[in-house]
């Protein structure tokens, strides 16, 4: 049986990722305000910051842009629903700008 | 088989299967993708686990292709998990977001048919094969004993 070993230090991964806006993005309380994308490697995933009634959240939301759904789920079933309607838009969006040629990495770690 | 199928293609989290990896460069791409980026201070985690056969009493694994493989269609069956389009379609399959234009490229039929223009056909079936396949998953039915944690490194 397998146990647990001593604590390993930090690993830093190579990793090239830039945040696009997402205007005009807005479903009832919920405002998209952009979206943090892996360029290298190229993920399938985006980290979504959005405003609820106004407020900037501290965490995103993470969305799958291959199957254009939002992974977190909520106990508010209004705002989970909201989420589940407005998935596939804001994954349009974002997909949009990641087709894009990158102008400059707005974030990135790495040697 | 269906939950399995839904779990994979359609991206149901709220499922009895846990996702695992063979890969490790995918199990960093998904430790990255939380709900903010990880950095020295707050780092994401990679698990390394192990699972041995004799294990099995309190962890169940499945191969997600070779499930799915058990109920695939006979070839003489008129319906058929495959597709009818071009072979680039596959490269809309394995990235759909980035090769969009391979999911609606329309579809050739030979002359004399002339049927409905339309994207060729992808069937759930299909879609879980080939994202199980890229993401060289492993399903745990249930989830993983701490015991059979080898490894948590943290990532950032």
């Amino acid at each position: 049986m397998a146990t647990a070993k001593a604590k390993t230090p930090p690993i830093k991964l190579n990793y090239t990722a830039r945040e696009v806006p997402l205007p005009d993005l807005i479903d009832g309380k919920i405002t998209f305000v952009a979206a943090t994308i892996f360029d290298e490697p190229p993920l399938p995933f985006a980290i979504v910051n959005y405003k609820r009634s106004g407020k900037l959240q501290k965490k995103g939301l993470r969305m799958d842009l291959d199957k254009r759904i939002f992974l977190d789920h909520f106990d508010d079933a209004a705002f989970q629903q909201t989420l589940d309607t407005t998935a596939h838009t804001v994954a349009a969006a974002i997909g949009q700008a990641r087709r894009a040629p990158a102008k400059t990495a707005a974030s990135s770690a790495g040697d | 088989m269906s939950r399995l199928v839904q779990h994979i293609a359609r991206g149901t989290t709220i499922s009895p299967f846990v996702s695992l990896t063979r890969s490790y460069g995918i199990a960093c791409g998904y430790a990255l993708s939380g709900d903010e980026l990880p950095t020295a201070a707050q780092p994401a985690y990679v698990y390394q686990i192990e699972i041995e056969a004799q294990d099995g009493h309190e962890t169940k694994l499945l191969d997600p292709v070779t499930e799915i493989a058990l109920h695939l269609q006979s070839p003489y069956e008129w319906k058929s998990y495959h597709h009818d389009g071009e072979s680039s379609f596959l490269l809309g399959v394995v990235d759909p977001d980035r090769h969009a234009a391979e999911l609606r490229r329309e579809t050739r039929f030979p002359p004399g048919d002339r049927p409905t223009p339309r994207a060729p056909q992808l069937h759930a079936e299909l879609e879980a094969l080939v994202r199980a396949l890229r993401d060289a998953e492993v399903l745990a039915v249930k989830g993983i004993p701490k015991p059979q944690v080898l490894q948590r490194w943290e990532v950032f």
